[in-house]
């Protein structure tokens, strides 16, 4: 299995302040790779840099996909659009019609499991797990073959965040694409994932890479 | 609707309260201002007074927004920008209107007087709005639009003018009422047609009724521009705020 994402060296700082002290990671193609460590050790700084949204001071990047969504802990709707024309906004970026954009858009919201009345709904009329369905449909209308999820379930409680996680779990396994989960929740991790590397405090280093037991299976 | 029909029932009654105290010279009564209203209208002055205030204070409006907007994101989006032209703004906004059309007259021929010195008046109120929704706009929302490579025309509508809009609606409506107040007085001044110049023409015969008629054209067409053009548009572009009821 080749790799989707190979870092290498990677180290950033937000001014004199060292965040990333040479990040060495490999992420398989496929499956989940969950990215464990302690609160302000980089984790969001690091999948900002695998976005694109920032440049590292130094490091090698080999980027083996074709296109990266990402997904944070808030949802970040655009609070005076609707939920489909929120989903249809991530294809502004490939110049789709808009006939087509409400199509796909309206398709990706159903199969996150939204009605469609409530499609037509603002941000602020849906509860909090329906805003980071929202948000997961936003990241995968554009078929992205690379999912950045920053803590996006890290807000909703228990049950509801593990039905979120189940879902993007399913989402994995369908359409065969790779993604890297940022989550605090390591019994979460163990069973969503196929690999989980920790890093250490800031500036962080990765201290290790661990295939979990069930991989794939039994989810 | 009740109590606003009581408020301006309250204010004709003062008014003609006023007329028999005062007398027709100081205050007009209320029959006596809408047959000068009707002579005014049927001699044809109305009309084109109305249409040459409006060019001016529409023309004069829509070059202080462009120019306020455009330099309040700018301003909004870039430090450097709003720390040099904050106190450009706050020194063209301490300059009184009438202080604006006096210079106007001597820089400006004819019409380009008066709508100069709405735009000049109007700039200033509308940046310093723009510039503010502009930086208050949650930096996060800017950070997902720009991961989702958003280009710059759904940047624009998508993101900051809906944001933005918020803050530019009370600075529109304001200098959009301003507009027709400046333009008149600039009017008055420059003899260059419209209200102002027809109030001009009233005061030199002393003819408060004219006088009169030509405030409730005016104050008319204030309410109607609000109403029928202000509200509506405010009202679908902040259905989001509004629409349906929010989430527990």
């Amino acid at each position: 299995m080749s790799d989707a994402l190979i870092l290498d060296g990677v180290r950033f700082s937000y001014g004199d302040v060292p965040v990333l002290a040479g990040i060495d990671l490999a992420v398989p193609e496929r499956g989940i790779t969950t990215l464990m460590g302690p609160s302000g050790c980089g984790k969001s700084t690091l999948l900002a840099i695998v976005a694109g949204l920032l440049q590292p001071d130094a490091g090698r990047i080999e980027r083996g996909f074709q296109r990266a969504a990402i997904m944070f802990q808030d949802p970040l709707l655009l609070p005076w659009r609707t939920a489909l024309a929120n989903v249809g906004f991530a294809l502004k970026a490939d110049g789709v019609p808009a006939a087509e954009r409400r199509k796909r858009a309206g398709e990706m919201l159903s199969s996150v499991g939204l009605s469609a009345a409530d499609t037509e709904k603002y941000p602020r009329q849906l509860s909090g797990g329906m805003r980071q369905r929202v948000a997961l449909a936003r990241a995968l209308v554009t078929e992205p073959d690379f999912l950045i999820l920053d803590e996006p379930f890290s807000s909703l409680d228990g049950d509801l965040a593990r039905q979120m996680h189940s879902l993007v779990r399913g989402i994995v396994e369908a359409r065969g694409v790779t993604a890297l989960v940022v989550t605090h929740d390591d019994r979460e991790a163990t069973r969503i994932s196929e690999r989980i590397a920790t890093l250490s405090p800031a500036p962080a280093e990765v201290t290790g890479v661990e295939d979990t037991p069930g991989a794939s299976g039994g989810r | 609707m009740l109590f606003a029909a009581l408020g301006i029932a309250l204010l004709l009654v003062l008014w003609q309260a006023g007329h028999l105290a005062y007398g027709s010279l100081v205050l007009p009564g209320l029959g006596e201002t809408i047959a000068a209203l009707w002579r005014m209208t049927l001699a044809g002055e109305v009309g084109p007074a109305l249409a040459a205030t409006a060019f001016h204070a529409a023309g004069g409006w829509v070059v202080g927004v462009a120019v306020g907007v455009l330099a309040g994101t700018l301003a909004g989006l870039v430090d450097d920008i709003r720390f040099t032209l904050r106190p450009v703004a706050i020194i063209l906004l301490g300059v009184p209107a009438i202080a604006w059309i006096v210079l106007a007259l001597l820089w400006f021929p004819g019409h380009s007087a008066v709508v100069f010195t709405v735009a000049v008046v109007t700039a200033p109120i509308v940046f310093a709005a723009a510039a503010e929704g502009a930086r208050s706009l949650d930096g996060d929302l800017a950070k997902m639009a720009r991961a989702y490579r958003a280009p710059p025309a759904a940047m624009a509508l998508d993101v900051y003018a809906p944001h933005m809009l918020s803050h530019l609606f009370p600075a529109f409506t304001a200098t959009l009422a301003m507009s027709w107040k400046v333009s008149v007085m600039a009017e008055l001044l420059s003899g260059v047609g419209g209200i102002g110049d027809g109030l001009a023409a009233a005061r030199a015969r002393v003819d408060t009724a004219e006088t009169m008629a030509w405030v409730v054209v005016l104050v008319v067409v204030l309410i109607v521009v609000d109403r029928i053009l202000l509200q509506p548009f405010q009202r679908r572009a902040e259905l989001w705020r509004e629409t349906g009821t929010p989430a527990p």
